[in-house]
C-alpha cells in the first residue's frame, strides 16, 4: 500500500493541498483512500 | 499518526461554536490525538473534542475558571516530546525569546502555545514552536478580527508535517503545509 503521505511528497509541487490533506472528503483525495484501505486491512486481519 | 492542534476557543463568550466548515473536516476516526491550548470555557467542548479523539490534553487559559487543567503538560506523541501551554503567563505574549526559555524548561522538540489567536509556526535552534490561533476566529483584546485556523500535526518518526487550515475571507477553507525534522 502507498502511504498518502509518501504519494504527498513525491507529487508535492502538482498536488492542490486543498484536496490532498488528511481531513479532506474530496474523492481523489489520497488520504481517503487510505483510511478505506485501512479499514479493509482491520476487517481481513479480524477475518484471518 | 495524526494529532489535532486547537485552542482559544471562547465557547460561549466570544463564539458560539466551531466555523461549520471545520466541523465538517473534524470527523471522528481519524486523528488519535487531540491537543488544545486552552480557552475552551465549556465542558461542552471538551465532550465534542472528546468524541474526534480517545486521547485529549488541555492546558488551562485565563479564561478556564473552575478547571482543573493543568498550567502546562509534557506529552510524548511518537519520538518526540511535546509541551503545552496557553501562553498567557508567558510574557511578553509570544515574545519568541520567553517561549523558547519555557521550551528549555520543560525539554520538549515541540512547543505549543496558544493566546495570541494567531497561527505561527517558528524552527528555533531544532526546536520547533506551534501556535494553532483560535478555532473559532474569537476576538483578542488587541485585535478585533481573527482568521480562525487549526493545525493538525502528521508524526511519522522523526519527522512532522504541518497541516494548518484556517478560513478565508470568502468563507473557504484554505489548507497549507510545513515540514520539519527533529535534530538528532
Amino acid at each position: 500500500l502507498t502511504q498518502p503521505r509518501e504519494k504527498a511528497r513525491i507529487r508535492r509541487e502538482s498536488e492542490d493541498l486543498n484536496i490532498n490533506n488528511p481531513l479532506s472528503t474530496a474523492k481523489e483525495n489520497p488520504w481517503v483512500i487510505y483510511y478505506q484501505d485501512e479499514d479493509l486491512k482491520a476487517e481481513i486481519e479480524m477475518d484471518v | 499518526m495524526l494529532v489535532l492542534v486547537l485552542g482559544d476557543l471562547h465557547i460561549p463568550h466570544r463564539a458560539s461554536d466551531l466555523p461549520e466548515k471545520f466541523k465538517k473536516l473534524l470527523v471522528p476516526g481519524k486523528i488519535q490525538h487531540v491537543v488544545c491550548t486552552g480557552n475552551l470555557c465549556s465542558p461542552s467542548v471538551l465532550s465534542y473534542l472528546k468524541t474526534l479523539a480517545n486521547d485529549v490534553h488541555v492546558v488551562r487559559g485565563e479564561f478556564d475558571q473552575g478547571s482543573e487543567y493543568p498550567d502546562e503538560k509534557v506529552v510524548s506523541i511518537g519520538l518526540f516530546k511535546v509541551g503545552i501551554c496557553n501562553g498567557y503567563q508567558i510574557i511578553p505574549w509570544g515574545d519568541q525569546e520567553s517561549l523558547a526559555a519555557v521550551q528549555r524548561k520543560l525539554d520538549v522538540d515541540i512547543l505549543i502555545t496558544g493566546h495570541t489567536h494567531e497561527f505561527g509556526t517558528r524552527e528555533r535552534e531544532g526546536k520547533l514552536f506551534v501556535n494553532p490561533g483560535s478555532a473559532t476566529g474569537a476576538y483578542t483584546v488587541l485585535q478585533e478580527e481573527v482568521t480562525p485556523s487549526f493545525v493538525l500535526m502528521d508524526v511519522q518518526g522523526t519527522s512532522v508535517v504541518l497541516f494548518v487550515y484556517s478560513v478565508q475571507a470568502d468563507g473557504e477553507v484554505n489548507v497549507s503545509r510545513i515540514d520539519f525534522k527533529k535534530s538528532q
